[in-house]
This record gives C-alpha cells, sequence and structure tokens, in this order.
C-alpha cells in the first residue's frame, strides 16, 4: 500500500469504519513509514481542535422569545384583525366616517356656487323664462352660448343681457297680438305631498337661475342703502348687469340692478322684460311672493307685450312649485289664449303630468 | 460497525443533541406543540437549543447573527410540524432545517457587499493567504498556541475558510458528531457522497491547521 493510499483512508480511519483485511494492511504501513506517521498525528490533531471548538449556548431566555415570537401575531393576522373588527367597534367607526363625509360634502357644498347650481335644478322645477325652443325633452346646458339679438347690439358691460333680451325684442311676437282676457286665478288649496314634484325642465338657458333658492340665499339687504349705490348708472349697465348676476346666480346683486333700473328708467322698453327677470331672481332667493308680484305687474301693466304668456307660464310655474294649483288654471291659460306661443307646449305637457 | 448506527467512537468533546430528546421522547411534545400548545415548543425548544445555536454559530461565526438564525429555524419548525409526520427522529427533521437555513444564510452573505474579514467567499487552497496565515505571520508560533482561546479562534477562521459544503458537513461531524447517515438525511446526500466529502473537507482542514499544531 502507497503512502497517497494509506492518507487517502484517514477519514475513515478516524471515523473507525475500517475492519479486516485493510485496517490491518493500512495499520502495517503507519507502523513502517515514518512520514505517514507524522501525516496521522498532524491529522488527528487538527481534528481534535475542531471538535475542542465545543458547543455554545445562546443567551439566556432564548427559549422564551422564540415562544412570544410565535405567540405575537402575523403580519397578516393583524391585517385581517383589522378587516375584521367586531361590531361593537366597528360600527361607531364607520358611523364617525360617514359623519365625517357627509360634514366634509356639506361644507363642498356651500362653498362652491357651481355645485349648488348644479343640484338645485334637479330638485326644484325651474319655469322657462324664454320664449324660444320650449322643449322640455331638451334642456339646454349651462353653457349654451347666447344667441345674438338682432335687434340690439351686444353690450360691452353685460355682455349675457343679450341672451335674456332676447324675451324684449321676441322675432316671433303673438299672431293675435294682446291676449283676449287674462284671467287671474284664485290661489287654491296646496296640493297634498308639498311642491316638489317634477314638472317638465325650463326650456331655456335660464333655468338655473329660475331654479329654488340654495341653502345659504339670503334676503335681500335694505333697499334704499343698495339701490343708492346705484344712483345715476346707465340703464343699459344696470339692465346688463342684473342679468348676468342673475345668469350667474348672484341673484341679490341681480335684484339691486334691476330694481334700481326699474326706478330710474321706468319708461325703458325693457322694463317687462326686467320685471320677469327681477321675478326669476326673487324665486332664486326663494321669495315666490314677490315673484308672483312682479310676473302680474306684467301681465296688468303691459297686457300687448309679447310677454305676457311668458308671465303667465312663469307665474304658473311658481305656484306650482309652491303646491298652489292654481297654477295649473294659468298653464291652461297659456295654452288656450296663447296657442302660438312657445310656453304653449310646455304648458299643456305640465297640464298632463301635474294638473289632472 | 454498521452505518446505520452512531459511530462508537466520537471525538470526546463531540456535541450530540441530548439524549432525551433524539428519540421517541420529543413526540409527545411534538404532537402538543403541532396542535398549538406553544409551551410544549419551548420546552423542545430548550432541549436543541444548545446545538442549534452551536451549528448557527460556527457556520456563521458571529453570535448575534447565530441566535438571530437558530430562532428563524425554530419560528420554521414550529411553522413546518404540520408537514412533520413522524418518518424520522424530531431532532433529525430539525438538523434538515437547520443545515439548509444556515447554508441558505451563508451563500445570501457571500452575495451581500462583504462587511467583514471572516466574510469572505468561500474559496479553494489555493486561493489567497487565509486568515491563520495572515496572523502567522505576525505572531510567533509559540504565541499563537499559547492559549486555547487564540487556538479557538484561529481554528473557527480556518473553519469560516472552508467551503460552505465543506464546513457543514465538518461541523455536523466533528462538532455536533452526527452519524453518516443523519447527515446524509439531514443534507439529502447519498452515503458515498458524505463520505467523500467529508473526507475533503478534513484533510482540508488539516493541511491549512498543521503549521500551528
Amino acid at each position: 500500500m502507497t503512502c497517497d493510499e494509506t492518507r487517502a483512508t484517514f477519514s475513515d480511519l478516524y471515523d473507525e469504519e475500517l475492519s479486516g483485511a485493510r485496517l490491518v494492511t493500512i495499520t502495517q504501513h503507519l507502523c513502517t513509514c515514518p512520514a505517514c506517521q507524522a501525516e496521522w498525528a498532524n491529522f488527528r490533531r487538527a481534528m481534535q481542535a475542531v471538535a475542542d471548538l465545543g458547543t455554545a449556548e445562546p443567551s439566556s431566555g432564548f427559549a422564551a422569545r422564540v415562544r412570544q415570537q410565535l405567540e405575537a401575531p402575523t403580519r397578516w393576522q393583524r391585517i385581517l384583525g383589522w378587516l375584521f373588527l367586531p361590531l361593537h367597534v366597528k360600527v361607531p367607526i364607520q358611523a364617525v366616517a360617514v359623519l365625517v363625509v357627509a360634514f366634509a360634502g356639506f361644507l363642498l357644498y356651500q362653498s362652491s356656487p357651481d355645485l349648488r347650481r348644479a343640484v338645485e335644478p334637479s330638485r326644484v322645477p325651474s319655469p322657462p323664462a324664454a320664449r324660444e325652443a320650449p322643449t322640455p325633452a331638451s334642456p339646454p346646458a349651462a353653457g349654451e352660448p347666447a344667441r345674438k339679438d338682432a335687434d340690439r347690439g351686444p353690450s360691452a358691460e353685460a355682455p349675457k343681457a343679450e341672451e335674456s333680451s332676447r324675451l324684449f325684442h321676441a322675432e316671433s311676437a303673438e299672431p293675435g297680438g294682446a291676449p283676449r282676457v287674462l284671467r287671474q286665478a284664485a290661489p287654491a288649496p296646496a296640493e297634498p305631498g308639498g311642491a316638489a314634484a317634477p314638472v317638465p325642465a325650463a326650456p331655456n338657458s335660464l333655468a338655473a337661475p329660475l331654479s329654488a333658492p340654495g341653502p345659504g340665499a339670503a334676503p335681500a339687504p335694505a333697499e334704499e342703502t343698495q339701490t343708492s349705490s346705484l344712483q345715476g348708472r346707465p340703464a343699459d349697465v344696470l339692465y346688463g348687469t342684473g342679468l348676468t348676476d342673475l345668469a350667474d346666480g348672484k341673484y341679490e346683486r341681480s335684484i339691486d340692478n334691476l330694481r334700481a333700473f326699474l326706478a330710474q328708467y321706468p319708461q325703458d322698453a325693457r322694463v317687462p322684460d326686467a320685471r320677469l327677470r327681477l321675478g326669476e331672481a326673487y324665486v332664486g332667493q326663494g321669495r315666490y311672493a314677490e315673484a308672483l308680484q312682479e310676473y302680474e305687474a306684467v301681465v296688468q301693466q303691459f297686457p300687448s307685450s309679447p310677454l305676457v304668456p311668458t308671465a303667465l307660464y312663469l307665474q304658473a310655474q311658481t305656484r306650482l312649485a309652491q303646491g298652489d294649483r292654481s297654477g295649473c288654471q294659468l298653464l291652461r291659460d297659456v295654452a288656450d289664449l296663447y296657442p302660438q306661443a312657445p310656453e304653449a307646449a310646455s304648458a299643456r305637457q305640465i297640464l298632463a303630468a301635474r294638473c289632472h | 460497525m454498521s452505518e446505520a448506527e452512531a459511530p462508537a467512537s466520537l471525538p470526546a468533546t463531540a456535541v450530540s443533541p441530548p439524549a432525551e430528546a433524539t428519540g421517541d421522547q420529543d413526540r409527545p411534545l411534538v404532537d402538543r406543540a403541532r396542535a398549538g400548545d406553544t409551551g410544549a415548543f419551548e420546552t423542545l425548544v430548550r432541549r436543541h437549543q444548545g446545538w442549534v445555536f452551536t451549528l448557527a454559530v460556527r457556520m456563521l461565526g458571529d453570535r448575534a447573527e447565530a441566535e438571530d438564525m437558530a430562532q428563524e429555524i425554530f419560528l420554521k419548525a414550529y411553522r413546518g410540524l404540520k408537514r412533520f409526520r413522524g418518518a424520522s427522529r424530531f431532532s433529525t427533521w430539525l438538523h434538515a432545517i437547520a443545515s439548509h437555513q444556515c447554508l441558505n444564510q451563508v451563500e445570501a452573505r457571500r452575495r451581500r457587499p462583504q462587511r467583514w474579514a471572516g466574510n469572505r467567499p468561500d474559496h479553494g487552497e489555493n486561493d489567497s493567504a487565509s486568515v491563520v496565515e495572515r496572523l502567522a505571520d505576525q505572531t510567533p508560533r509559540a504565541d499563537a498556541l499559547a492559549e486555547r482561546t487564540d487556538l479557538a479562534r484561529l481554528v473557527q477562521a480556518e473553519l469560516a475558510n472552508l467551503t460552505a459544503e465543506h464546513r457543514i458537513i465538518l461541523v455536523l461531524r466533528d462538532i455536533q458528531g452526527l452519524s453518516y447517515e443523519e447527515i446524509a438525511q439531514a443534507l439529502r446526500l447519498e452515503l458515498g457522497t458524505v463520505r467523500s466529502r467529508l473526507h475533503r473537507a478534513r484533510m482540508e482542514m488539516r493541511a491549512r491547521l498543521t503549521p500551528y499544531l
């Protein structure tokens, strides 16, 4: 046996895995070979040094810490525990969350006039104010561009006024001229269930200003204070600003300007239209009685105006919005006496829907 | 002697799993732990924590890291108790978990940036000078061997320079005292592979330590 063959068996020899003739042969070689003897001694010392490294112990409390780790909830258990909280914990949390969301929504609603205007027309019926395109099925969008009036040039101070002045300069005048008879409907008992029953939407772009007042709508301040600051302003400015403010939902300012216009320029040809617009602004503030006065004033003071059917229609809408069924009679007047007026079609639809 | 039996002559200081933990004595505790009794598992941890921690510290060379590793080994064992069918002893099954965890950790450390001298990648005998050799260059041989703690430190350093496969088989056999069969089960190796790999590991260790013995 060679030295290499002998040294290749050192591991087995160290573990006493050899036996029989093989063990005898190797033992004989080791006894006669000093080099292998030294090598075997070195091997044993090295293995002994490795074994002498011995054991090591973890720090005290190791087992207890392992147990703590075992008993601690895992991340998924914590997540599931949060998702499936008991009802007596979860319900109050959810209730508070709902209140917080509702309060935030209310604050947002209060602070955003655009949002108010977007929401209000769907809650309260809005009577149409214009004579054109009274198609209930297709109410115009809030951003519909104003159509130019053929007779009146645009006012630099109030570009939106042009759209509204169409009422005054309506190209489709009544074929029959002045209304033959204007019946004043007597107030009827309020409709059961309140005044919020839906009716066809207003068929013109002034529907939004005619909507019910926002929660934050404030009553008009003293008229003297407001009108005094508007003294001496040109008629176009007052009239145009009034219409612009009305379109923007600034009812109080619209009322001030229109009232100043009516007070300072009572002979102006736009007075009937200004009164209708003033009524719309009152409706916007929830001041229905004052709105009805303005509509009625147009009918009484300008019986030959082409705006009479519009005034009647708006009056009817306002009454119905208040739950006053006498509005139905006014709608019948519009439909019967002004069959060619754009409001007639809308009046008939509302009659069919609400005035059985 | 049959290979299935434990070796008759283990090194005197070799550390074996506790005698009461190497047979069926673990089974009642294992069954209770499997049913969710963490107290029973804590008892199992107390029984086996010594050799598990020893294996970890010899493989990793750092006590703090070894303690984390030992903790991880026991947690993994607890989570895997449902898969333990009792075909082997609990200690053998735990050895397999511990060995693979340690090998994985060594491999993960090898891929991380090196932060300490003993954390060098495994290399063969012909690579750069070992820690022992570098220390020997600076210290007279008699001084290096004067203190037993110094020798242990040198041996541990040389152990860290073995490949992970050689290191673990040397630890399992010459420090833990496992039989060839137990090593084969723990490392999922053939007996012949265990035998040949152990021989190479021992010869490499002898070559590294001989100048200082």
